[in-house]
């Protein structure tokens, strides 16, 4: 029996609106890529770090670091590693060895904290009257460089440490100034500004950990994210007093909530 | 740079760019700060917000936390700490403070014996000789309540022979100096961090070897076990890690008494310009606003008020004034919440009444009762200084108020 003409009208046009719908969520942005698309570019992987202050246990430093009444993070170290024994994927090729400055001004270093990959170099300089040094005890050989006014002094950090275990950088004259070198052999870390805001572009599904340091403020997390399958997923991490270096909840898992402030 | 790196120099991706500048934009019309509970002094209001001033560095730890200002004895974490031979490792348990040179009976001396000594505690404010020589070194200051035995009494039981003139206190931290370096007299000796100052003198302060700090054992970088307080002195003068005592008939001349630390001062006699060396010693009167709060008035006016701390030598201080912008000096009152101690800090506030939008400039000055003033960074006492220890000008603060 012949199927009357409506029926097929019907089903063309349903067909045509959804193949229409899902061209126009194509030309969306942040659309859901299928697994197999996923797989071949990475996904974002992106959040925002805040800090929610304890009144019984001030952070008196917290001015220069926690912005907006959104309570943003700043100057706070992320990085994402594989969970387990798995490496990061194929990388991009790495671009040519950078030099980056670190200046001591009105006794503090400028900037307090670097981020850079295996091989970098810092270029220490002193533009200040006042004779500063460049002291670590934990590279082999200890760095320890009187540097006066105007003079400089290139250092090639050897040791990859990560987001535990930064270079800590002072002077010997002046203990009070510090500063931190966060050495990496990968390109998954950030150094979050006034917004708090990180994102990793290119992040394969699977499992992995994301670390995150605030060595001003002494603060350290590592969580664990499950299952990334390649959706986008908007962070929001608080961080707390609870989380410092060395506590319990310094490793504690995290529980991801979607925000719709980024 | 690849798509995975970001550094604090890289530009935000576009949708952030729009929020990113509207943030960015609001942060200079927002420089008020909200002034948590604990930072507040007794007499502050909760309406008050922090007005941060404009080209001061940020504070760093273990330094005096201006802003923030509110405990008469300072907490440990915000005690700076400068040295300059390094910090000597110390056995606790071989360690001994040695009593000796033109005595009649050298001494020396474990640190359970000096802990059963009779117990003092002396309160003082401790600065930093180069305090304030800069805008990144205004810090360096702070009042303790240290606890140890009084030197005195310990000095006559030694019994100083009667050509003893000069005392001199070593640390432990020592040093290869090179004197006269590039010449051919050019001499290379391993001292130790050194001061002196006279029988007399000594005799006659509260000299104390501190073991304590606040009622805690002091920490390592403040001088532990043993340093010896010198009220109404700068820094240096109190050596860390106090380990030997000499008296001697003859004046010392160490690098820190005779070559560093020494202030350069100009002055005109009979139309001749002279200069004058003097060795860092006695603290200079001074104060310092630190910090400036507001309240809002309504129509875009605040009324704004200024706290800080004034200190010197032991001499009382007078008043402490106040000056707005060029307009006349005004005094200000002290803060009753907090003690007074000849050798410590006093507390004041002033209220500066309404205050429009813009840019302001406030400055203090502390008079003693023996009629000195804090002097200007114009005045000859300062101007004609030609070294930069014992900075203790009037400092201007810049402050702005949006409207």
């Amino acid at each position: 029996m012949h199927k009357p003409d409506t029926f097929c009208s019907a089903t063309h046009l349903i067909l045509l609106w959804v193949v229409s719908l899902i061209g126009c969520l194509m030309g969306a942005e942040g659309v859901d890529l299928p697994p197999s698309q996923a797989q071949e570019n990475g996904s974002v992987l992106r959040g925002k770090l805040t800090y929610q202050s304890d009144p019984k246990h001030p952070w008196r430093l917290q001015r220069y670091f926690v912005h907006g009444p959104g309570r943003h993070l700043s100057e706070a170290v992320v990085e994402l590693i594989p969970a387990g024994k798995r490496a990061h994927g194929e990388q991009p090729l790495r671009p040519e060895p950078t030099i980056h400055l670190m200046d001591q001004q009105d006794h503090l270093f400028v900037p307090e904290i670097l981020v850079l990959r295996k091989g970098d170099q810092v270029r220490f300089m002193n533009s200040e009257s006042a004779l500063h040094n460049v002291m670590c005890l934990e590279t082999q050989p200890p760095l320890n460089h009187n540097l006066a006014k105007g003079q400089e002094y290139l250092f090639t950090p050897g040791a990859v440490n990560g987001t535990k275990d930064p270079l800590e950088i002072t002077c010997i004259f002046h203990g009070a100034m510090k500063a931190w070198v966060f050495v990496f052999d990968h390109p998954y870390y950030q150094l979050t500004q006034r917004e708090g805001i990180f994102q990793f572009d290119g992040v394969q599904p699977g499992d992995y950990h994301l670390r995150i340091a605030h060595p001003a403020g002494k603060l350290y997390l590592e969580t664990p994210v499950r299952r990334f399958t390649g959706s986008h997923t908007d962070w929001l991490i608080e961080l707390s007093p609870a989380h410092l270096k060395g506590t319990e909840n310094s490793q504690k898992a995290v529980e991801a909530q979607g925000s719709d402030d980024l | 740079m690849t798509p995975n790196q970001r550094t604090i120099d890289s530009k935000p991706i576009p949708f952030m760019d729009r929020r990113a500048a509207i943030g960015r934009s609001l942060q200079y019309a927002a420089l008020t700060l909200s002034m948590p509970t604990w930072a507040a002094f007794e007499n502050q209001s909760s309406q008050e917000t922090l007005v941060p001033f404009l080209d001061m560095p940020r504070t760093r730890p273990n330094r005096l936390d201006w802003e923030m200002l509110t405990d008469w004895i300072t907490p440990q974490d915000q005690v700076f700490n400068v040295q300059h031979y390094g910090m000597p490792e110390i056995d606790l348990d071989a360690f001994r403070l040695t009593l000796d040179g033109l005595v009649n009976k050298p001494t020396v001396l474990s640190m359970d014996q000096i802990r059963s000594m009779p117990k003092m505690e002396q309160l003082m404010t401790l600065e930093c000789s180069g305090n304030g020589s800069s805008k990144g070194f205004m810090d360096a200051v702070y009042n303790s309540r240290w606890g140890g035995t009084p030197l005195a009494p310990l000095l006559q039981q030694c019994q100083p022979s009667s050509e003893a003139t000069e005392v001199v206190f070593y640390g432990a931290d020592t040093k290869e100096e090179v004197l006269r370096p590039g010449t051919n007299r050019e001499l290379k000796i391993e001292v130790p961090f050194g001061r002196s100052m006279t029988l007399k003198e000594a005799m006659a302060l509260p000299l104390l070897l501190a073991y304590e700090r606040n009622g805690a054992p002091m920490e390592h970088r403040n001088g532990a076990p043993l340093r010896l307080i010198v009220p109404g002195y700068y820094g240096v003068a109190n050596v860390k890690w106090l380990n030997r005592i000499e008296l001697r008939d003859r004046r010392y001349m160490g690098r820190y008494m005779a070559r560093d630390y020494v202030t350069v001062r100009a002055r005109e006699q009979d139309g001749e310009i002279i200069h004058e060396e003097t060795s860092v010693g006695r603290m200079n009167l001074k104060s310092i606003i630190a910090r400036v709060t507001q309240r809002p008035l309504g129509q875009g006016k605040v009324a704004l008020r200024a706290y800080g701390a004034a200190w010197g030598d032991g001499t009382p201080i007078e008043r402490v004034e106040v000056q707005l912008n060029d307009g006349a000096w005004q005094q200000a009152r002290w803060d009753e919440s907090s003690q007074t101690s000849p050798y410590c800090w006093r507390f004041f506030w002033m209220d500066l009444g309404e205050v429009g939008p813009g840019d302001h400039t406030l400055i203090s000055r502390a008079i003693d009762q023996k009629g000195r003033i804090q002097p200007s960074a114009e005045d000859d006492e300062i101007a004609l200084k030609k070294t930069y220890w014992e900075a203790y000008a009037q400092w201007p603060r810049q402050i702005r108020i949006e409207s």
